[in-house]
């Protein structure tokens, strides 16, 4: 973990440099792409991915012998930090870059990093996330695909739902049962699964903006090799379910990556929906808090070494950007901007989900109740 | 960019804390120290030095404001009616007179109806005022006296306030927001033990999800009052909107810690609102020394 600090002159060079290198790659299309079709806009956060690649700013906090540029949290944040002040796109494979990779870096095969971890950092493959289930949103551990050992594959059988980016990725990061004896939490394995197979149905989801971002994803009798699994077979768990380092690492990230657009959402507020006289007040008074997910975000990362108040940091940052978010979005369609109307609708429809996605706000209550306060939580 | 207390300070603050904690003891119950006490507390900061920890040559380097700022937040939990906080910045701010190591200062806060001056009644309390150079005159205190939070030992004066510099006016607010929300931080931490041993229908009630889903927001709301403090430290753009933040997650925090308790905390005994009502009276000190007085004083809901 990094020892540095955010008064660090070694984060001010690497602001610095990053600084410049934005404001001569970030491009100028993203300012303007909710005139487009979302394919665009999707391929638009692909092309930034290799850009990022190009410069070098793909793996900000991966270690230098995976291909990153071995810095820590902190430079993790402040990459966010500067792409929301360019206002750079936003990321399209942020599971490659901040869930599956770190923990093929930790708990992968020589093999495993070899193959993947490359393609993660370059962009060329695009990774979605098999997790939730019909039967197994919240209660993650229940899920039902099965990937059965047959010799050296296994063979994935069932379906996942909310798949994000499902219908452009190349690999699956997939939580599927490989134990039908084993209890609950110890059967589960998470398996690198090739999402070019003819075994593989994606069925897109409509949401309630019309867009199709997420997707069904039907697996029938699909083949990874049993060389896939990560870490130890039936040990999925624990990879899944995030502890420790990685999993305050990833609130922070996850707030990082959030900050990225509603920075700028806020400061579309600012300069044009809420620059009424009757609106600017509260205008202002949201924009104040869009910056302290950046503050809080700062001051959890400097706590790394402290795992008490590390932790009592981050368990609150979904809780806040998520709901955050709602309130932004609902001010930008309130405020009847002629400017910004159909982006605010399609926002606020949009941002229903934050308090959904990556756990509820009730599941992140629960978690912050039983594991931060104590508290004997039931129901 | 300064973003976590330093170390060293890290270990003053404790010992602060304990200095304070043999004195006053911890809990609402133990609210309501008399002025007799509060003077002999004084005396036993001027001797530890606690006064002169932002003087500018006190150390190397001199104590920073997010440093100071955790000072005041442990200040804060503890409810002393004595002037430290603006004794404390008095002496950061090297003000040009000759004053003795017990000197207490005040300062007048402009508000809605004429100023605002915290510890007016103490004994040789003296009134900063930068006009000029810095000079601190004493002050021919004639007002109504505040009760609403008498912890805060509050007069309400015919004046213009004390004119104070952009800095020290950034500082002031910084500290007592930090103060706020130390108060409501410690009380916080008090329901929670509470919600971890009361029971109700043979069940405890942290159990239940609505009292817990409230102490997890008054978590929140806490994690991002520091956030705000440290935002106003950096004077950003939003730096006097972010104290007022903090200022207003402290007093909301404190409302739900009567609401965890029931109707015990809506007790005079129990003394949460104590800490209420020294939060509120410090929003409105914040409120009044921010930028755009006007406004803020008659603006924002818990």
């Amino acid at each position: 973990m990094s020892a540095l600090t955010f008064a660090d002159p070694a984060v001010d060079a690497f602001r610095a440099e990053l600084r410049v290198w934005l404001e001569s790659h970030v491009p100028a299309t993203w300012a303007t792409r909710f005139d487009l079709p979302e394919a665009q806009q999707s391929q638009l956060r692909m092309d930034w991915e290799k850009v990022l690649a190009a410069g070098g700013y793909s793996g900000v906090s991966w270690p230098e012998d995976f291909g990153g540029m071995g810095l820590g949290v902190i430079e993790e944040v402040v990459f966010y930090q500067e792409a929301a002040r360019a206002h750079a796109p936003e990321e399209a494979n942020a599971i490659g870059k901040h869930v599956a990779g770190p923990s093929i870096m930790v708990n992968g095969t020589p093999e495993q990093q070899r193959r993947y971890l490359p393609r993660i950092l370059d962009g060329t493959e695009i990774w979605c996330e098999g997790y939730s289930e019909p039967g197994a949103g919240s209660d993650l551990a229940a899920v039902q695909t099965f990937a059965d050992t047959d010799g050296d594959v296994l063979r994935i059988t069932g379906s996942k739902i909310w798949t994000s980016n499902a219908h452009i990725a190349d690999v699956c990061w997939l939580l599927a049962r490989t134990s039908r004896e084993l209890p609950l939490h110890q059967n589960l394995s998470i398996v690198l699964l090739d999402m070019h197979q003819d075994a593989i149905r994606i069925n897109p989801i409509r949401d309630i903006t019309g867009e199709q971002h997420f997707n069904e994803v039907v697996f029938d009798g699909a083949v990874a090799p049993i060389e896939n699994v990560v870490g130890k077979i039936n040990e999925g768990w624990k990879l899944a379910s995030l502890t420790g380092f990685r999993a305050v690492s990833q609130a922070i990230t996850g707030a990082a990556r959030r900050y990225l657009f509603i920075r700028e959402w806020a400061d579309t507020i600012n300069s044009c929906c809420g620059a009424t006289p009757a609106l600017s007040r509260d205008a202002a008074r949201l924009s104040a808090r869009v910056e302290l997910i950046n503050w809080q975000m700062m001051r959890a990362a400097e706590l790394q070494a402290q795992d008490k108040n590390w932790r009592r940091a981050t368990a609150v940052l979904h809780l806040y950007w998520s709901e955050l978010m709602q309130e932004l979005t609902s001010f930008g369609e309130l405020s009847r901007c002629e400017r910004h109307r159909a982006q605010w609708r399609q926002l606020d429809l949009q941002s229903r989900a934050a308090t959904i996605y990556g756990g509820t706000t009730q599941i992140q209550k629960n978690v912050l109740c039983k594991r931060v306060l104590g508290l004997p939580i039931q129901r | 960019m300064q973003v976590l207390p330093s170390q060293d300070w890290e270990v003053s603050t404790s010992e602060f804390g304990r200095l304070l904690e043999g004195v006053v003891g911890r809990g609402a119950d133990q609210c309501g120290m008399g002025r007799a006490a509060a003077r002999r507390l004084w005396g036993e900061l001027v001797e530890g030095g606690w006064l002169e920890a932002a003087r500018p040559s006190y150390g190397s380097p001199p104590a920073s404001l997010v440093d100071l700022s955790e000072i005041a937040r442990v200040w804060g939990q503890y409810l002393v009616p004595a002037p430290f906080v603006i004794s404390l910045l008095a002496r950061r701010w090297d003000i040009d007179v000759e004053f003795l190591p017990d000197q207490a200062f005040t300062v007048a806060v402009k508000s809605v109806e004429g100023s605002l001056v915290p510890f007016a009644g103490w004994p040789r309390v003296a009134w900063i005022d930068a006009a000029g150079s810095d000079a601190a005159i004493a002050a021919p205190v004639l007002g109504t006296v505040d009760e609403y939070a008498p912890s805060l030992a509050l007069m309400r004066i015919d004046s213009a306030g004390s004119s104070l510099r952009e800095g020290q006016r950034w500082d002031l607010a910084t500290m007592w927001a930090a103060e706020a929300l130390g108060g409501a931080e410690i009380m916080f931490v008090q329901a929670l033990e509470y919600a971890k041993t009361r029971k109700a229908y043979g069940n405890l009630i942290g159990s239940y999800q609505a009292v817990a889903y409230l102490l997890a927001d008054m978590h929140r709301d806490l994690e991002f009052g520091r956030s705000a403090t440290l935002a106003g430290i950096n004077r950003g753009a939003d730096g006097w909107i972010a104290l007022q933040l903090a200022c207003d997650y402290a007093v909301s925090i404190l409302k739900r810690v009567i609401q965890v308790y029931g109707g015990i905390g809506y007790t005079w005994e129990l003394g949460v609102h104590w800490y209420l009502r020294h939060s509120v009276a410090l929003r409105e000190l914040v409120r009044s020394i921010s930028t755009d007085n006007a406004e803020t004083a008659a603006s924002h809901a818990d």
